[in-house]
Protein backbone atom coordinates (compact mmCIF):
# COMPACT_ATOMS: atom_id res chain seq x y z
CA UNK A 1 0.00 0.00 0.00
CA UNK A 2 2.68 2.47 1.09
CA UNK A 3 4.61 1.67 -2.51
CA UNK A 4 1.56 1.95 -4.03
CA UNK A 5 0.76 5.33 -2.53
CA UNK A 6 4.63 6.18 -2.78
CA UNK A 7 4.17 5.54 -6.89
CA UNK A 8 1.16 7.45 -7.59
CA UNK A 9 3.24 10.50 -5.66
CA UNK A 10 5.67 9.81 -8.14
CA UNK A 11 4.00 10.47 -11.23
CA UNK A 12 1.73 12.97 -9.91
CA UNK A 13 4.80 15.15 -9.70
CA UNK A 14 5.72 13.86 -12.95
CA UNK A 15 2.17 15.60 -14.25
CA UNK A 16 3.10 19.07 -11.97
CA UNK A 17 7.03 18.99 -13.45
CA UNK A 18 5.47 18.74 -17.01
CA UNK A 19 1.77 20.50 -16.67
CA UNK A 20 2.35 22.42 -20.10
CA UNK A 21 3.12 19.20 -21.77
CA UNK A 22 1.25 17.18 -20.10
CA UNK A 23 -1.82 19.42 -21.04
CA UNK A 24 -1.24 19.23 -24.33
CA UNK A 25 -1.70 15.48 -24.14
CA UNK A 26 -4.36 15.17 -22.33
CA UNK A 27 -6.41 17.62 -25.45
CA UNK A 28 -4.77 15.50 -27.77
CA UNK A 29 -6.75 12.78 -26.50
CA UNK A 30 -10.00 14.99 -24.88
CA UNK A 31 -10.10 16.21 -28.94
CA UNK A 32 -9.48 12.90 -30.61
CA UNK A 33 -12.44 11.59 -28.67
CA UNK A 34 -14.71 14.37 -28.80
CA UNK A 35 -14.34 13.75 -32.41
CA UNK A 36 -14.89 9.92 -32.07
CA UNK A 37 -17.85 10.33 -29.77
CA UNK A 38 -19.29 13.26 -31.35
CA UNK A 39 -19.81 10.98 -34.52
CA UNK A 40 -21.06 8.18 -32.92
CA UNK A 41 -23.55 10.20 -31.45
CA UNK A 42 -24.75 11.89 -34.68
CA UNK A 43 -24.65 8.34 -36.35
CA UNK A 44 -26.73 7.14 -33.11
CA UNK A 45 -29.62 10.28 -33.78
CA UNK A 46 -29.69 9.27 -37.49
CA UNK A 47 -30.11 5.55 -36.79
CA UNK A 48 -32.45 6.52 -33.95
CA UNK A 49 -34.79 8.65 -36.32
CA UNK A 50 -34.39 6.76 -39.46
CA UNK A 51 -35.60 3.35 -37.74
CA UNK A 52 -38.73 5.55 -36.41
CA UNK A 53 -39.49 6.21 -39.84
CA UNK A 54 -38.47 2.81 -41.09
CA UNK A 55 -40.71 1.04 -38.95
CA UNK A 56 -43.68 3.33 -39.54
CA UNK A 57 -45.61 4.49 -43.11
CA UNK A 58 -42.55 4.34 -45.34
CA UNK A 59 -45.35 5.23 -48.88
CA UNK A 60 -48.63 7.13 -48.91
CA UNK A 61 -50.75 7.50 -51.70
CA UNK A 62 -53.24 9.67 -51.85
CA UNK A 63 -56.23 9.05 -53.70
CA UNK A 64 -58.53 10.52 -56.45
CA UNK A 65 -62.21 11.42 -55.22
CA UNK A 66 -64.89 10.02 -57.53
CA UNK A 67 -65.63 13.06 -59.59
CA UNK A 68 -62.17 13.24 -60.64
CA UNK A 69 -61.94 9.66 -62.16
CA UNK A 70 -61.35 8.09 -58.30
CA UNK A 71 -62.98 5.51 -56.70
CA UNK A 72 -66.18 6.06 -54.52
CA UNK A 73 -65.17 5.10 -50.93
CA UNK A 74 -66.09 1.08 -50.75
CA UNK A 75 -63.97 0.54 -53.94
CA UNK A 76 -60.89 2.36 -52.16
CA UNK A 77 -61.37 -0.43 -49.75
CA UNK A 78 -60.99 -3.23 -51.83
CA UNK A 79 -58.50 -1.46 -53.12
CA UNK A 80 -56.75 -1.35 -49.99
CA UNK A 81 -57.27 -5.08 -50.26
CA UNK A 82 -55.60 -5.54 -53.72
CA UNK A 83 -52.63 -3.34 -52.39
CA UNK A 84 -52.14 -5.90 -49.61
CA UNK A 85 -51.99 -8.27 -51.03
CA UNK A 86 -48.46 -7.15 -53.01
CA UNK A 87 -45.93 -8.99 -51.77
CA UNK A 88 -43.18 -5.89 -50.80
CA UNK A 89 -46.21 -4.87 -48.92
CA UNK A 90 -46.08 -5.31 -44.84
CA UNK A 91 -49.78 -3.47 -44.18
CA UNK A 92 -51.66 -1.05 -45.58
CA UNK A 93 -54.04 1.45 -43.40
CA UNK A 94 -56.80 3.18 -45.48
CA UNK A 95 -57.64 6.99 -44.05
CA UNK A 96 -60.85 7.66 -45.47
CA UNK A 97 -61.70 11.90 -45.96
CA UNK A 98 -63.05 12.04 -42.44
CA UNK A 99 -60.17 10.55 -40.89
CA UNK A 100 -57.78 12.58 -42.99
CA UNK A 101 -59.89 15.73 -41.99
CA UNK A 102 -59.61 14.56 -38.36
CA UNK A 103 -55.77 13.73 -38.82
CA UNK A 104 -55.75 17.72 -40.22
CA UNK A 105 -57.24 19.14 -36.88
CA UNK A 106 -54.55 17.23 -34.87
CA UNK A 107 -51.45 18.37 -36.62
CA UNK A 108 -52.62 22.10 -37.39
CA UNK A 109 -54.85 22.23 -33.48
CA UNK A 110 -52.56 25.38 -32.50
CA UNK A 111 -54.02 27.09 -35.82
CA UNK A 112 -57.76 27.28 -35.79
CA UNK A 113 -58.25 29.85 -38.60
CA UNK A 114 -56.81 27.32 -40.89
CA UNK A 115 -59.08 24.24 -39.68
CA UNK A 116 -62.06 26.82 -39.83
CA UNK A 117 -60.78 27.70 -44.03
CA UNK A 118 -60.78 24.41 -45.00
CA UNK A 119 -62.83 21.99 -46.52
CA UNK A 120 -63.48 18.57 -44.95
CA UNK A 121 -64.28 16.87 -48.42
CA UNK A 122 -60.81 18.81 -49.98
CA UNK A 123 -59.05 16.23 -47.88
CA UNK A 124 -58.43 13.14 -50.17
CA UNK A 125 -58.41 9.50 -48.70
CA UNK A 126 -54.84 7.56 -48.80
CA UNK A 127 -53.49 4.31 -48.38
CA UNK A 128 -50.43 4.18 -45.43
CA UNK A 129 -48.56 2.19 -46.51
CA UNK A 130 -45.44 -0.08 -44.46
CA UNK A 131 -43.00 -1.86 -46.77
CA UNK A 132 -41.34 -5.15 -46.03
CA UNK A 133 -38.34 -3.67 -46.61
CA UNK A 134 -37.75 -0.06 -47.19
CA UNK A 135 -35.50 -0.17 -50.07
CA UNK A 136 -38.27 -1.84 -51.90
CA UNK A 137 -40.07 1.05 -52.43
CA UNK A 138 -38.86 2.71 -55.74
CA UNK A 139 -41.27 -0.62 -57.68
CA UNK A 140 -44.11 0.03 -55.06
CA UNK A 141 -44.13 3.80 -55.57
CA UNK A 142 -43.85 2.97 -59.85
CA UNK A 143 -46.63 0.77 -59.87
CA UNK A 144 -49.30 3.24 -57.83
CA UNK A 145 -48.28 6.76 -59.54
CA UNK A 146 -49.21 4.64 -62.53
CA UNK A 147 -52.76 3.98 -61.57
CA UNK A 148 -54.83 6.26 -62.32
CA UNK A 149 -57.14 5.93 -59.27
CA UNK A 150 -53.93 7.54 -57.45
CA UNK A 151 -53.65 11.00 -57.35
CA UNK A 152 -50.19 11.24 -55.75
CA UNK A 153 -47.89 9.08 -54.02
CA UNK A 154 -45.33 10.48 -51.17
CA UNK A 155 -42.46 8.04 -50.10
CA UNK A 156 -39.58 8.96 -47.40
CA UNK A 157 -37.46 6.34 -48.97
CA UNK A 158 -35.33 8.70 -50.88
CA UNK A 159 -34.78 10.84 -47.49
CA UNK A 160 -34.02 7.48 -45.88
CA UNK A 161 -31.54 6.25 -48.13
CA UNK A 162 -29.89 9.94 -48.09
CA UNK A 163 -29.55 9.57 -43.97
CA UNK A 164 -28.40 6.23 -44.67
CA UNK A 165 -25.57 7.54 -46.91
CA UNK A 166 -24.85 10.41 -44.42
CA UNK A 167 -24.52 8.02 -41.54
CA UNK A 168 -21.99 5.39 -43.21
CA UNK A 169 -19.81 8.16 -44.28
CA UNK A 170 -20.11 10.33 -40.73
CA UNK A 171 -19.27 6.80 -39.32
CA UNK A 172 -16.31 6.36 -41.83
CA UNK A 173 -15.42 9.96 -41.24
CA UNK A 174 -15.44 9.85 -37.76
CA UNK A 175 -13.59 6.53 -37.35
CA UNK A 176 -11.00 7.39 -39.42
CA UNK A 177 -10.43 11.10 -37.73
CA UNK A 178 -10.63 9.22 -34.30
CA UNK A 179 -7.58 6.51 -35.14
CA UNK A 180 -5.20 9.38 -36.65
CA UNK A 181 -6.05 11.53 -33.89
CA UNK A 182 -5.87 8.75 -31.43
CA UNK A 183 -2.28 7.72 -32.70
CA UNK A 184 -1.06 11.42 -32.62
CA UNK A 185 -2.44 11.33 -28.83
CA UNK A 186 -0.33 8.17 -28.43
CA UNK A 187 2.80 9.89 -29.99
CA UNK A 188 2.22 13.14 -27.99
CA UNK A 189 1.79 11.06 -24.67
CA UNK A 190 4.99 9.32 -25.41
CA UNK A 191 6.81 12.69 -26.19
CA UNK A 192 5.40 13.66 -22.51
CA UNK A 193 6.89 10.64 -20.79
CA UNK A 194 10.09 11.20 -22.94
CA UNK A 195 10.72 14.67 -21.41
CA UNK A 196 9.50 13.52 -18.33
CA UNK A 197 12.22 10.39 -18.21
CA UNK A 198 14.80 13.41 -19.15
CA UNK A 199 13.44 15.42 -16.38
CA UNK A 200 13.75 13.14 -14.28
CA UNK A 201 17.39 11.42 -15.73
CA UNK A 202 19.04 11.25 -12.32
CA UNK A 203 16.73 10.73 -10.32
CA UNK A 204 15.88 7.72 -12.70
CA UNK A 205 19.63 6.74 -12.47
CA UNK A 206 19.64 7.29 -8.84
CA UNK A 207 17.05 4.81 -8.81
CA UNK A 208 18.96 1.87 -10.94
CA UNK A 209 22.10 2.63 -9.26
CA UNK A 210 20.20 2.06 -5.10
CA UNK A 211 18.44 -0.73 -6.87
CA UNK A 212 14.88 -0.09 -7.53
CA UNK A 213 13.28 -2.71 -9.62
CA UNK A 214 12.54 -1.79 -13.65
CA UNK A 215 8.76 -2.21 -12.78
CA UNK A 216 8.94 -0.02 -9.82
CA UNK A 217 10.75 2.71 -12.23
CA UNK A 218 8.11 2.45 -15.01
CA UNK A 219 4.92 2.43 -12.96
CA UNK A 220 5.05 6.44 -12.51
CA UNK A 221 5.68 7.41 -15.97
CA UNK A 222 2.85 4.67 -16.80
CA UNK A 223 0.58 6.22 -14.63
CA UNK A 224 1.40 9.49 -16.09
CA UNK A 225 0.53 8.62 -19.27
CA UNK A 226 -2.48 6.43 -17.81
CA UNK A 227 -3.86 9.51 -16.00
CA UNK A 228 -3.66 11.82 -19.34
CA UNK A 229 -5.51 9.24 -21.37
CA UNK A 230 -8.37 8.08 -18.59
CA UNK A 231 -8.26 12.36 -17.86
CA UNK A 232 -8.63 13.44 -21.85
CA UNK A 233 -11.03 10.43 -22.01
CA UNK A 234 -13.45 11.39 -19.30
CA UNK A 235 -13.84 15.37 -20.90
CA UNK A 236 -14.45 14.14 -23.99
CA UNK A 237 -17.55 12.15 -22.54
CA UNK A 238 -18.87 14.87 -20.20
CA UNK A 239 -18.64 17.29 -23.09
CA UNK A 240 -20.77 15.07 -25.97
CA UNK A 241 -22.91 13.87 -23.22
CA UNK A 242 -23.71 17.33 -22.05
CA UNK A 243 -23.91 18.35 -25.80
CA UNK A 244 -26.40 16.44 -26.29
CA UNK A 245 -28.30 16.79 -23.25
CA UNK A 246 -28.30 20.29 -24.53
CA UNK A 247 -29.46 18.95 -27.75
CA UNK A 248 -32.77 16.87 -26.06
CA UNK A 249 -34.04 20.39 -24.71
CA UNK A 250 -33.97 22.44 -27.52
CA UNK A 251 -35.44 19.00 -29.34
CA UNK A 252 -37.98 18.85 -27.80
CA UNK A 253 -39.39 21.94 -29.63
CA UNK A 254 -38.86 20.71 -32.97
CA UNK A 255 -41.71 17.59 -33.93
CA UNK A 256 -40.92 14.72 -35.91
CA UNK A 257 -37.49 13.98 -35.22
CA UNK A 258 -35.92 12.34 -32.20
CA UNK A 259 -33.06 14.03 -30.60
CA UNK A 260 -33.26 12.15 -27.07
CA UNK A 261 -30.81 9.39 -27.04
CA UNK A 262 -30.99 6.75 -23.96
CA UNK A 263 -28.52 7.14 -20.82
CA UNK A 264 -27.37 3.91 -21.35
CA UNK A 265 -25.90 4.46 -25.09
CA UNK A 266 -24.02 7.39 -23.02
CA UNK A 267 -22.64 4.74 -20.32
CA UNK A 268 -21.69 1.96 -22.73
CA UNK A 269 -19.70 4.01 -24.60
CA UNK A 270 -18.48 6.46 -22.01
CA UNK A 271 -17.27 3.23 -20.86
CA UNK A 272 -15.63 2.16 -23.79
CA UNK A 273 -14.04 5.41 -24.92
CA UNK A 274 -12.48 5.65 -21.01
CA UNK A 275 -11.02 2.42 -21.52
CA UNK A 276 -10.05 3.43 -25.21
CA UNK A 277 -8.01 6.43 -23.61
CA UNK A 278 -6.29 4.75 -20.68
CA UNK A 279 -5.37 2.16 -23.55
CA UNK A 280 -3.95 5.62 -26.00
CA UNK A 281 -2.68 6.30 -22.23
CA UNK A 282 -0.96 2.85 -21.31
CA UNK A 283 0.17 2.61 -24.80
CA UNK A 284 2.02 5.91 -25.45
CA UNK A 285 3.64 5.72 -22.08
CA UNK A 286 5.20 2.38 -23.30
CA UNK A 287 6.57 3.33 -26.41
CA UNK A 288 8.13 6.60 -24.65
CA UNK A 289 9.87 4.33 -22.17
CA UNK A 290 11.01 2.15 -24.35
CA UNK A 291 12.49 4.57 -26.73
CA UNK A 292 14.07 6.28 -24.02
CA UNK A 293 14.76 4.55 -20.71
CA UNK A 294 17.39 2.61 -21.58
CA UNK A 295 19.60 5.46 -22.77
CA UNK A 296 19.17 6.80 -18.78
CA UNK A 297 21.97 5.19 -16.94
CA UNK A 298 24.14 6.41 -14.57
CA UNK B 1 32.75 -11.41 -1.62
CA UNK B 2 33.99 -10.66 -4.89
CA UNK B 3 35.92 -12.63 -7.52
CA UNK B 4 36.93 -11.40 -10.83
CA UNK B 5 37.61 -14.77 -12.91
CA UNK B 6 40.25 -13.25 -16.42
CA UNK B 7 37.83 -10.57 -16.53
CA UNK B 8 38.18 -8.68 -20.45
CA UNK B 9 36.11 -5.75 -21.29
CA UNK B 10 36.02 -4.04 -24.47
CA UNK B 11 33.77 -1.40 -25.81
CA UNK B 12 32.50 -0.58 -29.08
CA UNK B 13 35.20 0.95 -31.30
CA UNK B 14 37.37 -1.59 -29.41
CA UNK B 15 38.77 0.32 -26.55
CA UNK B 16 40.26 -2.36 -24.21
CA UNK B 17 38.67 -1.29 -20.33
CA UNK B 18 39.99 -4.22 -18.61
CA UNK B 19 42.40 -6.99 -19.94
CA UNK B 20 42.38 -10.66 -18.33
CA UNK B 21 41.64 -9.16 -14.54
CA UNK B 22 41.35 -11.50 -12.47
CA UNK B 23 41.02 -10.33 -8.68
CA UNK B 24 39.73 -11.99 -5.34
CA UNK B 25 38.27 -9.50 -2.40
CA UNK B 26 37.53 -10.96 0.83
CA UNK B 27 34.85 -9.99 2.97
CA UNK B 28 35.50 -6.93 5.40
CA UNK B 29 38.57 -6.13 3.22
CA UNK B 30 38.96 -1.97 2.56
CA UNK B 31 40.18 -1.97 -1.41
CA UNK B 32 41.85 0.99 -3.07
CA UNK B 33 41.97 0.42 -7.22
CA UNK B 34 43.92 3.53 -7.89
CA UNK B 35 45.66 3.88 -11.67
CA UNK B 36 46.03 6.93 -13.91
CA UNK B 37 42.74 8.41 -15.80
CA UNK B 38 41.64 5.95 -17.94
CA UNK B 39 43.33 3.17 -17.08
CA UNK B 40 39.89 0.95 -16.15
CA UNK B 41 39.31 1.49 -12.82
CA UNK B 42 35.57 3.06 -13.33
CA UNK B 43 34.78 0.13 -15.68
CA UNK B 44 35.66 -1.98 -13.38
CA UNK B 45 32.97 -0.73 -11.00
CA UNK B 46 30.60 -0.45 -13.44
CA UNK B 47 31.10 -4.22 -14.26
CA UNK B 48 30.96 -4.91 -10.59
CA UNK B 49 27.44 -3.15 -10.45
CA UNK B 50 26.47 -4.51 -13.86
CA UNK B 51 26.05 -0.85 -15.37
CA UNK B 52 28.32 -2.83 -18.45
CA UNK B 53 28.40 -6.99 -19.49
CA UNK B 54 32.02 -8.28 -19.54
CA UNK B 55 32.96 -9.40 -23.07
CA UNK B 56 34.93 -12.49 -21.26
CA UNK B 57 35.38 -14.20 -18.28
CA UNK B 58 33.04 -14.46 -14.93
CA UNK B 59 32.24 -12.16 -11.84
CA UNK B 60 30.84 -13.54 -8.78
CA UNK B 61 29.96 -11.26 -6.23
CA UNK B 62 28.67 -12.37 -2.85
CA UNK B 63 28.51 -15.70 -4.05
CA UNK B 64 26.57 -15.31 -7.64
CA UNK B 65 27.83 -15.10 -10.99
CA UNK B 66 26.44 -11.32 -11.88
CA UNK B 67 27.61 -12.00 -15.67
CA UNK B 68 25.02 -14.80 -15.62
CA UNK B 69 22.69 -12.87 -13.90
CA UNK B 70 18.94 -12.18 -15.72
CA UNK B 71 18.12 -8.79 -16.12
CA UNK B 72 15.13 -8.52 -14.08
CA UNK B 73 17.54 -10.18 -10.98
CA UNK B 74 20.28 -7.19 -11.26
CA UNK B 75 18.49 -4.32 -9.32
CA UNK B 76 18.55 -7.15 -6.44
CA UNK B 77 22.60 -7.58 -6.83
CA UNK B 78 22.37 -3.38 -6.81
CA UNK B 79 20.39 -3.66 -3.44
CA UNK B 80 23.49 -5.01 -1.90
CA UNK B 81 26.39 -3.03 -3.45
CA UNK B 82 26.28 0.81 -1.57
CA UNK B 83 27.55 2.99 -4.33
CA UNK B 84 29.02 6.34 -3.79
CA UNK B 85 30.58 8.31 -6.75
CA UNK B 86 32.70 11.54 -7.22
CA UNK B 87 29.68 13.86 -8.58
CA UNK B 88 27.60 12.69 -5.53
CA UNK B 89 24.46 11.93 -7.71
CA UNK B 90 21.80 13.40 -4.84
CA UNK B 91 18.78 14.99 -5.90
CA UNK B 92 18.32 18.80 -5.73
CA UNK B 93 13.93 18.26 -5.43
CA UNK B 94 14.51 16.15 -2.38
CA UNK B 95 16.14 16.93 1.74
CA UNK B 96 19.16 15.42 2.74
CA UNK B 97 16.91 12.67 5.12
CA UNK B 98 14.06 12.38 1.80
CA UNK B 99 17.64 11.86 -0.28
CA UNK B 100 18.64 8.89 2.15
CA UNK B 101 15.40 7.48 2.50
CA UNK B 102 15.22 7.31 -1.52
CA UNK B 103 16.94 4.64 -1.30
CA UNK B 104 15.16 2.31 0.78
CA UNK B 105 11.63 3.63 -0.90
CA UNK B 106 12.18 2.11 -4.06
CA UNK B 107 13.09 -1.22 -2.31
CA UNK B 108 9.74 -0.85 -0.84
CA UNK B 109 11.10 -0.68 2.73
CA UNK B 110 8.03 0.26 5.26
CA UNK B 111 7.20 3.84 6.56
CA UNK B 112 7.77 3.47 9.58
CA UNK B 113 11.40 1.64 9.25
CA UNK B 114 13.00 4.24 6.61
CA UNK B 115 12.44 7.31 9.72
CA UNK B 116 14.34 4.95 12.01
CA UNK B 117 17.53 3.69 9.55
CA UNK B 118 17.33 7.36 8.43
CA UNK B 119 18.68 8.50 11.62
CA UNK B 120 20.44 6.14 12.30
CA UNK B 121 22.59 6.69 9.05
CA UNK B 122 22.43 10.49 9.16
CA UNK B 123 23.67 9.89 12.66
CA UNK B 124 26.50 7.88 11.39
CA UNK B 125 28.06 10.58 8.85
CA UNK B 126 27.61 13.08 11.32
CA UNK B 127 24.64 15.16 9.52
CA UNK B 128 21.31 14.51 12.08
CA UNK B 129 21.41 18.23 12.20
CA UNK B 130 20.47 18.72 8.51
CA UNK B 131 18.29 16.22 7.62
CA UNK B 132 16.42 19.15 6.61
CA UNK B 133 18.21 20.98 4.15
CA UNK B 134 18.38 20.46 0.60
CA UNK B 135 21.56 19.25 -1.38
CA UNK B 136 22.22 23.04 -2.98
CA UNK B 137 23.15 24.66 0.95
CA UNK B 138 25.36 21.90 1.64
CA UNK B 139 29.32 21.95 1.32
CA UNK B 140 30.82 19.25 -0.97
CA UNK B 141 32.29 17.14 1.74
CA UNK B 142 28.41 17.41 3.81
CA UNK B 143 26.94 16.36 0.15
CA UNK B 144 29.45 13.52 -0.43
CA UNK B 145 28.69 12.73 3.37
CA UNK B 146 24.98 12.44 2.98
CA UNK B 147 25.49 10.68 -0.63
CA UNK B 148 27.57 7.71 1.69
CA UNK B 149 24.41 7.71 4.16
CA UNK B 150 22.19 6.60 1.21
CA UNK B 151 24.77 4.43 0.08
CA UNK B 152 25.02 2.36 3.35
CA UNK B 153 21.44 3.11 4.67
CA UNK B 154 20.17 -0.32 3.52
CA UNK B 155 23.52 -2.05 5.22
CA UNK B 156 24.84 -3.02 1.74
CA UNK B 157 27.55 -6.06 2.01
CA UNK B 158 29.43 -3.96 -0.38
CA UNK B 159 30.20 -0.42 -0.77
CA UNK B 160 32.04 0.90 -4.16
CA UNK B 161 33.12 4.33 -4.41
CA UNK B 162 34.55 5.96 -7.23
CA UNK B 163 36.78 8.90 -6.72
CA UNK B 164 34.64 9.79 -3.52
CA UNK B 165 37.04 12.32 -2.60
CA UNK B 166 37.67 14.07 -6.12
CA UNK B 167 35.71 16.82 -5.63
CA UNK B 168 37.04 17.53 -2.33
CA UNK B 169 39.91 19.56 -0.36
CA UNK B 170 42.20 17.36 1.71
CA UNK B 171 40.59 18.31 5.04
CA UNK B 172 37.46 17.05 4.14
CA UNK B 173 38.42 14.29 2.02
CA UNK B 174 39.98 12.93 5.57
CA UNK B 175 36.56 12.86 7.15
CA UNK B 176 35.29 11.02 4.39
CA UNK B 177 37.45 8.39 4.39
CA UNK B 178 37.14 8.32 8.16
CA UNK B 179 33.67 7.57 7.65
CA UNK B 180 34.23 4.92 4.95
CA UNK B 181 36.82 3.31 7.27
CA UNK B 182 34.17 3.38 10.46
CA UNK B 183 31.96 1.49 7.45
CA UNK B 184 34.27 -1.17 6.50
CA UNK B 185 35.29 -1.67 10.24
CA UNK B 186 31.34 -2.71 10.55
CA UNK B 187 32.17 -5.98 8.05
CA UNK B 188 30.73 -3.88 4.74
CA UNK B 189 33.58 -4.74 2.13
CA UNK B 190 34.77 -1.26 0.59
CA UNK B 191 36.19 -1.16 -2.39
CA UNK B 192 37.77 2.30 -4.06
CA UNK B 193 38.38 3.64 -7.14
CA UNK B 194 40.77 6.78 -6.57
CA UNK B 195 43.89 9.07 -7.65
CA UNK B 196 44.14 11.12 -4.18
CA UNK B 197 47.63 9.60 -3.00
CA UNK B 198 47.30 11.08 0.44
CA UNK B 199 44.69 8.90 1.23
CA UNK B 200 45.88 5.58 -0.06
CA UNK B 201 49.00 6.74 1.51
CA UNK B 202 47.66 7.85 4.50
CA UNK B 203 45.28 4.55 5.04
CA UNK B 204 47.61 1.91 3.90
CA UNK B 205 44.99 -0.87 2.99
CA UNK B 206 45.16 -3.28 -0.06
CA UNK B 207 45.90 -1.61 -2.84
CA UNK B 208 45.23 -3.22 -6.59
CA UNK B 209 46.79 -0.88 -9.10
CA UNK B 210 45.59 -0.81 -12.48
CA UNK B 211 46.90 0.46 -16.12
CA UNK B 212 45.81 -0.33 -19.50
CA UNK B 213 43.24 -2.54 -18.63
CA UNK B 214 45.50 -4.58 -16.57
CA UNK B 215 46.13 -5.54 -12.63
CA UNK B 216 49.68 -4.27 -12.77
CA UNK B 217 50.18 -4.46 -8.53
CA UNK B 218 47.86 -5.83 -6.08
CA UNK B 219 49.63 -5.27 -2.37
CA UNK B 220 47.97 -5.62 0.91
CA UNK B 221 49.02 -2.19 2.61
CA UNK B 222 50.74 -0.79 -0.50
CA UNK B 223 51.06 2.92 -0.68
CA UNK B 224 50.15 4.46 -4.38
CA UNK B 225 53.19 4.29 -5.74
CA UNK B 226 55.26 0.66 -5.65
CA UNK B 227 56.85 0.82 -2.43
CA UNK B 228 60.70 0.12 -2.82
CA UNK B 229 62.01 -3.03 -2.04
CA UNK B 230 61.84 -3.85 1.82
CA UNK B 231 65.04 -3.55 3.81
CA UNK B 232 63.22 -4.78 7.01
CA UNK B 233 60.71 -7.87 7.42
CA UNK B 234 57.27 -5.83 6.36
CA UNK B 235 55.52 -6.00 9.68
CA UNK B 236 52.29 -4.91 9.17
CA UNK B 237 51.10 -1.81 11.82
CA UNK B 238 48.30 -1.88 13.75
CA UNK B 239 44.75 -0.41 11.77
CA UNK B 240 44.47 2.55 14.08
CA UNK B 241 48.70 3.64 13.53
CA UNK B 242 48.60 2.90 9.62
CA UNK B 243 45.22 5.13 9.11
CA UNK B 244 47.75 7.91 10.43
CA UNK B 245 44.69 10.65 10.68
CA UNK B 246 44.23 12.85 13.34
CA UNK B 247 41.87 11.10 15.76
CA UNK B 248 38.12 10.21 15.22
CA UNK B 249 35.97 11.93 18.34
CA UNK B 250 32.84 9.62 16.87
CA UNK B 251 34.52 6.89 16.43
CA UNK B 252 32.70 3.89 17.45
CA UNK B 253 31.43 0.96 16.31
CA UNK B 254 28.58 0.43 13.85
CA UNK B 255 25.53 -1.60 13.97
CA UNK B 256 26.91 -4.82 12.28
CA UNK B 257 25.41 -5.36 8.80
CA UNK B 258 23.34 -8.61 9.77
CA UNK B 259 21.56 -6.70 12.61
Amino acid sequence: MGRMIFLIGESLVNLRRNALVATGAILAVFISLTLAFGALVVNELLRLNTIGWQQGTHIIAFLKDPDQGGLDAASQVAYRDQVMAWEEVETVHYVDKAGAYEEFKEIFASRPELIEVTDPLKLPASLRIELQAIDLYRDVQFRLSADPVVREVRSFGEQIEQLSTISRVLNVLGWGLSLVLGLSAIILISNTISLAIYARRNEVSVMKLVGASNWFIRVPFLLEGLIEGVVGAVLAVLTVWLAARNLNSLGETIQLITLNIPAMFFFRWGVVLVLFGATVGVAGSLLGLSRHLREVDS
Amino acid sequence: MIRLDSVTKVYKGGTVAARDVSLNIRRGEFVFLVGPSGSGKSTLVRLLLRQEMVTRGTIWVAGKDITRLPAWKVPYLRRSIGTVFQDFKLLSTKTVAENVAFALEVIGRPRSAIRSQVEQVLELVGLDDLGGRYPDQLSGGEQQRVSIARAFVNRPLILLADEPTGNLDPTTSVGIMRILDRINRSGTTVVMATHDHAIVNAMRRRVVAIDGGQVVRDERGGGFEEAPAPVEPDVRPSRQQDLRLPPDPDDHALPHMDS
